[in-house]
């Protein structure tokens, strides 16, 4: 031992002598003009005799270093992608540490606002800085590289790593939808280079941004403040894709992957369906009106189930680009697709409230299975042609498919009914099997041209459709349960299973098929004015946007009863009949509508500097117009048929000022507005069978208007590293939420417009590099206010009857998180090629559901997720990656914010997961791990 | 400072255009109300109608009748309205009621409410063929506060009386009908009111045959005596179910073959009003087993916040007894002197619903074992049926007509009857309805034999 111990001494000794003898060159590599650190350099150092040459790449801060070198002369070169090499003699003296920095200089002109001349490596984490900082307005960017080493697979979960962005999640785990500074989905779009793109989803206007796979987007921008050329609905902000556009050379990029769900890696439980019999449209639509279905209409595919054993899921992705030998023409095509296996457990109480005391109060509790897969389809081609140096045009044309296959299986077993503690009561078993595909293809022709000297013009045309097909959703509904067997005195002794037999009360099988289409016919036209007003470059721009958008939706409802009530289930639908209940589908139901909307809009729009102040301001003029029809019958349905017309003027100013070099202060004021969706418009009553109340459309909503401030202080120290502190306010005008409203006789959950919201709140954004290691952490506090009527139930003390009343209850606007933090830990070394990023993203407890009851509101606990993924080079074009989300297996829980009670009445409901005196659990959705093992290729 | 100032003047300008929503300019299409029209001839054209239906006539309509907001129509007695349809879509007329429906048959000349070929659908029905009872042929009568428009924004709708009057076969699924009450395809009620200001009086009456309940309130005052239920719900849907807002008494019912509950009692669908119902002196048989849900309930039922009293029923080889919930409003509702009758020992065991919470009662009557204490009926064999072989569910196809429909039975009670003399008389019914004038309720009070038949000839008249 005490030997070993010498030995290491001995050899740590030699060591330092050794260090001491040989010298050290260190340095950092920056860009001449910005004077920004470059990442990724090669620095080669070669001795006067060119027996000593090494060559290593400049890290995440730019530095570079060398040590170990002999003593002597010396050369050392820096080179770059589209940069000039550059290089520095010197001499190393033993022992010495020779500090060179290097200045390259760029081949192409600098950055000019959002859009890069320079051909520095496309899709960097560094055009998106230079983006965060000369971009006009408040926005935040994640480029194409950060998006390939993450962690995601989607956009939706890309832009969770966004300050004051959180995420809505679909059923499989996957995000879905954006909530920016703690606004709901519905205040904010998402444009793809730049232009609005019509939504699928059947009930709102935003795109599900899961459609959208992560790999052909070049960088994904996050607005939080608009300018006069933007289009003015989106009050919490925008999310610009801005997808991968033809490369100076020919570069080839592929890559391949095939994953695993933590939830099918013990149990081979994926559960898939057969839809190849259902019919793509309901028998009403395909045969008409007065069509009278019958029991051959309806397929029992969705019924018959297959168990898939360990599912791998599969993601490739391919693109292609490069430019014509005189660089005239470019064009670029990629392609990806994701085929996902993808599983949930949910454990949800169904709760109503007790109708003396407005507590919550258990009905049911529910345990769910979801197997869910979606393939993912994106396929995207961009053309461009430069006439000359004052005209271009491209051709831009996109194709999103996202066809999900998803299984639900429920076990309702209710509380109240023939409960004596667990294991017994009343079960309802629904076995439901959705397919829905989902589509956007866009086609986009754009063009530029310089008029005159000081005069620029661009144009867009642009098509796009976005359908939804859900075609037979198949639910079949089984009644069984365990009765309790008591003794004599009344106390459990055993139980005794009942039969699975087929509901009678409702339908025994229900067949729904829905279909909906947005088509959007668009042009653009924008011309730029670029004078010089004495010393002053000032730029004014006009123009201006009109949008044809037609929405149609169809829906059919169609109910199965068992033809013989005494026929059990046994698992296979086949051994029973059924006859049709509701032969002629929905052919009144207003869900069937033509909605037509146009939108003029027209701006103007200054920008100049005086000094160090940048100011950028303007007024934006937005027409809407808006006619539905719907099948519903006139003389009963008011606004069966409507029509509304309104106009709004938008004023925006930003102001930038740069306080030093790198330093920036930001002030601006838009005011903007957020229409309300089709489905909220449209006349329609129930939708949500299982809801306690009808829900009912609105035609009276009016839009929402809002006003916005932001103030926000920018330091980029370093190329990548930046500082982003900000304060935000909004002023909300008739914020529309859902609650419950008396109409004749009945009572309805509907969409409102509530008097005034306001919304603040406090954003951080850090940024910091070391040599190979990076670091990165935002945070958001959000804090929002509405007032809205709910509604009290109790006993009236005078009477003994139970009544309700309204009050008044002030909470924060649904889906807002008062905290916010993302922290990644990044890890990148260039020699050994590996890249590696650690993600934890905190989403603070918010309101899941707004409740129509006082103090029941469904909140989501704050999570803590993490995701991990590494990438290695193995060769000049090949790596391997990882990618694992949901490290910790992170739950989804939901909670009513009041302490779970047994009464008298509620003794016998013995549940699990409940705990006297703690909030009321709701719901739990337990995803696991989802792995991924992949390999790039790059040329 | 120069740089500052101009600055300063571009943000005044902004601020003086400052932002600028123009109202919403909406347009949205009203019904179209049609004055009504008096009734002039025997084959009604459809739309909106009022006025009188003369005693004796045939009346005939093909197409949805409404009765306007302020308008009434009124059958003298002796009048029989065919609803020409066969339940299918378009051909599935309804009655509309938004203003006020009276309907005065007497016992000697009773009103009908009905089909073309309501002969041959009775006579099925004896032969236990049940399709066409079911099926549901005509949309049943929909009373409720016309749609609030901005020339009407309070309509306030009105009474439907109905004395002595059969109506029969209703149930149609609804196609455009009313879609804040049905969505296509929905099998419509024989009557469906939702009026928490307004009367409800049915006397007297016949309900036969219908898809899913017989009649539902979501509001209303009412008065339900002395009418008779068969053959309510194909294989879900009770006789009479009362949503919240439902204030008023139903007594000397006989109610025979539902598929559910004869009488349920439910404080949901959201009124201001607690559902508070009286159910007393009824005679429920045979009802329950077409549900195919255990638990449900197949006598009289009350969940989710309803209250009342309940005394004095007779529950016959009911599938469940008394259901009250663990939601019900149990602190106000007062129950006892119920007459429980079990052919089988399933049917005991389930006198007091296992689902429920209701507990045996110091006046009630009870089989103490299969077969124990028959109600002894004037001319019905209560234990004709094998309820052992066949304890439910039960297809409607494996039910003879003599557990689903009255027929030529009596359920009066024999001298020896244990349920003679064994009712409570010392409470008083809510009486909420109108009693004066040629329309007013005619409200029995509580009599002294269990059931709805009285040996000193009050009660149930049919």
């Amino acid at each position: 031992m005490k030997k070993l111990l010498l030995t290491l001494f001995n050899v740590i000794l030699c060591l330092v002598a050794l260090a001491q003898n040989n010298g050290t060159v260190r340095g950092i590599v920056t860009d001449k003009d910005s004077k920004e650190t470059l990442i990724g350099a090669t620095v080669t150092l070669k001795n006067e005799k060119k027996t000593f040459k090494l060559a290593v790449s400049t890290g995440l801060d730019g530095s570079y270093v060398f040590k170990n070198v002999p003593a002597g002369k010396y050369e050392v070169e820096a080179k770059f992608v589209a940069y000039k090499d550059e290089d520095k003699d010197f001499d190393l003296k033993a022992g010495e540490t020779k500090i060179i920095s290097l200045q390259i200089e760029s081949k192409s002109s600098s950055l000019d606002e959002v859009k890069v001349s320079g051909k520095s490596d496309e899709g960097s984490d560094y055009k998106s800085r230079s983006i965060e900082r000369k971009s006009d307005q408040v926005l935040n960017a994640v480029s194409a590289r950060a998006i390939e080493i993450s962690p995601d697979l989607t956009i939706a979960n890309v832009t969770q790593r966004v300050s004051g962005v959180s995420i809505e999640r679909s059923n499989n785990g996957e995000g879905q939808y954006a909530i920016i500074r703690g606004m709901d989905k519905r205040y904010n779009y998402t444009l793809v280079n730049g232009v609005k793109i019509p939504s699928p989803d059947n009930k709102n206007r935003y795109v599900p941004l899961d459609i959208f796979p992560a790999d052909i987007v070049d960088r994904m921008e996050v607005y939080k403040s608009l300018t006069p050329n933007l289009e003015g609905d989106a009050i919490g902000g925008g999310i610009n894709l801005v997808l991968k556009d033809a490369p100076d050379r020919l570069t080839i990029r592929a890559n391949a992957a095939i994953g695993l769900a933590g939830t099918f890696a013990i149990k081979n439980n994926f559960t898939a369906f057969d839809h190849a019999g259902s019919a793509s449209s309901s028998p009403r639509i395909a045969n008409g009106n007065n069509y009278s279905a019958n029991i051959s209409d309806f397929s029992n595919g969705g019924f018959n189930y297959e168990t898939k054993h360990t599912p791998v899921s599969t993601v490739f992705g391919f693109s292609i680009g490069g430019r014509s030998a005189n660089k005239k023409f470019g064009a670029l095509a990629a392609a990806s697709y994701q085929n996902t296996f993808r599983g949930t457990s949910t454990v949800f109480y169904d709760t109503d409230v007790d109708r003396s005391t407005n507590e919550p109060a258990l009905k049911s509790v529910q345990s769910r299975r979801y197997s869910i897969q979606q393939e993912r389809t994106g396929l995207h081609t961009k053309f461009d042609y430069k006439f000359n140096k004052a005209n271009k045009i491209d051709l831009y044309a996109s194709y999103m498919n996202l066809a999900q296959n998803e299984f639900r299986f429920q076990s309702d077993t209710t509380l109240n009914l023939g409960r004596v503690g667990a294991g017994t009561g009343r079960v309802t078993n629904t076995y439901r099997s959705t397919r829905t595909v989902q589509q956007i293809f866009s086609a986009n022709l754009h063009g530029e041209h310089k008029l005159a000297d000081h005069l620029e013009m661009n144009w867009s045309a642009v098509y796009a459709k976005a359908t939804a097909n859900q075609p037979d959703q198949a639910t079949l509904t089984i009644v069984t349960g365990r009765t309790a067997i008591l003794d004599a005195a009344g106390n459990k002794i055993g139980s005794a299973q009942n039969p699975a037999l087929f509901n009678s009360t409702g339908a025994a099988r229900s067949h729904i098929w829905a279909k909906n289409a947005d088509e959007d016919k668009t042009g653009y036209l924008n011309f730029i004015y670029k004078p010089k007003i004495g010393d002053t470059k000032v730029e004014f721009s006009v123009g201006g946007m009109y949008r044809d958008k037609k929405r149609t939706s169809d829906y059919d409802d169609y109910t199965l009863a068992i033809l013989n009530t005494t026929q059990a289930y046994d698992g296979n639908i086949n051994n029973n009949a059924f006859r049709v209940q509701t032969v002629g589908g929905s052919p009144n139901n207003p869900l069937n509508y033509t909605f037509n909307e146009k939108i003029a809009a027209g701006y103007a729009q200054f920008k100049f500097t005086l000094g160090k102040l940048q100011t950028l301001g303007g007024v934006r003029y937005e027409n809407t117009r808006q006619d539905w029809v719907t099948a519903a019958n006139v003389n009963q349905t008011v606004g069966a048929v409507g029509s509304n017309k309104y106009a709004d003027l938008l004023p925006s100013l930003n102001f930038k000022y740069a306080l030093a070099d790198k330093q920036n202060l930001r002030l601006s004021y838009y005011s903007a507005i957020s229409r309300p969706g089709f489905y909220e418009l449209i006349p329609h009553t129930g939708g949500n069978p299982d809801a306690d109340y009808q829900e009912l459309g609105n035609p009276n909503l009016k839009r929402i208007t809002s006003d916005n401030y932001d103030l926000r202080y920018e330091f980029f120290p370093k190329q990548l590293d930046q500082l982003l502190v900000g304060v935000f306010y909004k002023d909300i005008k008739n914020p529309i939420e859902y609650a419950l409203v008396n109409q004749a006789t009945s009572i309805f959950y509907t969409a409102g417009n509530f008097g005034n919201a306001s919304n603040y709140g406090f954003e951080m954004d850090f940024t910091k590099y070391i040599s190979k290691f990076g670091f990165r952490a935002n945070y958001t506090f959000t804090d929002s206010k509405i007032t809205t009527t709910k509604t009290v139930l109790y006993r009236d003390a005078a009477t003994t009857s139970l009544t309700q009343r309204t009050e008044e209850q002030t909470r924060p606007l649904q889906g807002q998180s008062k905290h916010i933090g993302n922290l990644s830990l990044l890890f990148k070394d260039a020699v050994s090629g590996l890249d590696a990023q650690l993600a934890a993203v905190y989403t603070g407890a918010r309101i899941y559901t707004v409740s129509p009851y006082l103090d029941n509101d469904i909140w989501q606990k704050g999570t803590v997720t993490l995701d991990l993924s590494a990438e290695q080079k193995i060769s000049k074009s090949f790596s391997v990656y990882v990618k694992v989300n949901n490290l910790l297996n992170t739950p989804s829980e939901l909670e009513i914010r009041r302490p779970y009670q047994v009464t008298t009445a509620t003794v016998n409901q013995d549940v699990a997961n409940q705990t006297v005196g703690e909030n009321v659990f709701i719901r739990k959705d337990e995803y696991k791990q989802f792995y991924l093992l992949g390999l790039r290729y790059k040329l | 400072m120069k740089n500052i100032l101009k600055s300063l003047s571009v943000f005044g300008l902004v601020i003086l255009l400052a932002s600028c929503h123009k109202d919403e300019l909406l347009t949205l299409s009203v019904p179209v109300i049609q004055s009504g029209s008096l009734i002039t001839s025997e084959n009604l054209p459809g739309g909106s109608i009022k006025g009188t239906m003369q005693a004796g006539k045939t009346y005939y309509f093909d197409k949805d009748i409404t009765v306007n907001d302020g308008d009434t129509l009124l059958m003298q007695s002796g009048v029989t309205l065919i609803a020409v349809g066969d339940g299918t879509k378009d051909k599935a007329p309804q009655i509309t009621v938004h203003g006020t429906l009276i309907s005065l048959g007497t016992k000697e000349k009773p009103n009908y409410i009905t089909v073309q070929n309501a002969a041959t659908y009775h006579t099925e029905a004896s032969a236990a063929k049940y399709d066409n009872v079911f099926k549901g042929s005509w949309g049943g009568i929909l009373a409720s506060p016309a749609p609030v428009t901005t020339a009407k924004p309070n309509p306030k709708g009105g009474d439907v009386i109905i004395k002595w009057t059969h109506i029969e076969f209703a149930g149609a699924a609804s196609y455009g009908n009313d879609a804040s009450i049905y969505k296509d395809g929905d099998a419509r009620y024989a009557i469906y009111f939702a009026n928490i200001e307004k009367d409800f009086i049915l006397e007297d009456s016949w309900i036969f045959g219908s898809a899913d309940d017989g009649i539902r309130t979501v509001g209303g005052k009412i008065s339900i005596m002395r009418n008779t239920f068969e053959l309510c719900g194909r294989a879900g849907g009770e006789c009479f179910n009362m949503k919240s807002g439902t204030v008023g008494d139903l007594a000397y019912n006989m109610l025979i073959g539902s598929a559910t509950n004869a009488l349920k009692a439910s404080n949901s669908g959201g009124t201001t009003i607690q559902c508070n119902v009286n159910m007393y002196n009824n005679t429920m048989t045979n009802c329950g087993f077409r549900q195919t849900k255990t638990g449900r309930g197949g006598s009289i039922n009350y969940e989710q916040g309803a209250r009342g009293l309940i005394y004095n029923n007779l529950i016959s080889n009911c599938r469940f007894g008394l259901r009250m919930t663990t939601d019900a409003d149990l602190v106000n509702i007062k129950y006892n002197n119920q007459y429980y009758y079990g052919s089988t020992s399933g049917i005991l065991a389930q006198f007091l619903a296992s689902d429920g919470v209701a507990k045996a009662q110091s006046a009630d009557i009870k089989s103490a074992t299969a077969k124990d204490k028959n109600p002894l009926f004037f001319s019905y064999n209560a234990d004709q049926y094998d309820y052992t072989t066949n304890p439910g569910p039960i297809a409607a196809a494996s039910m003879p007509a003599y557990i689903t429909t009255v027929g030529t039975s009596n359920f009066g009670l024999q001298t020896s009857s244990p349920g003679r003399n064994k009712a409570k008389t010392d409470f008083t019914p809510m009486a909420v309805v109108k009693t004066t004038g040629n329309f007013g309720a005619i409200i029995t009070p509580p009599g002294n034999d269990i059931g709805a038949y009285q040996t000193d000839g009050t009660g149930n008249q049919h």
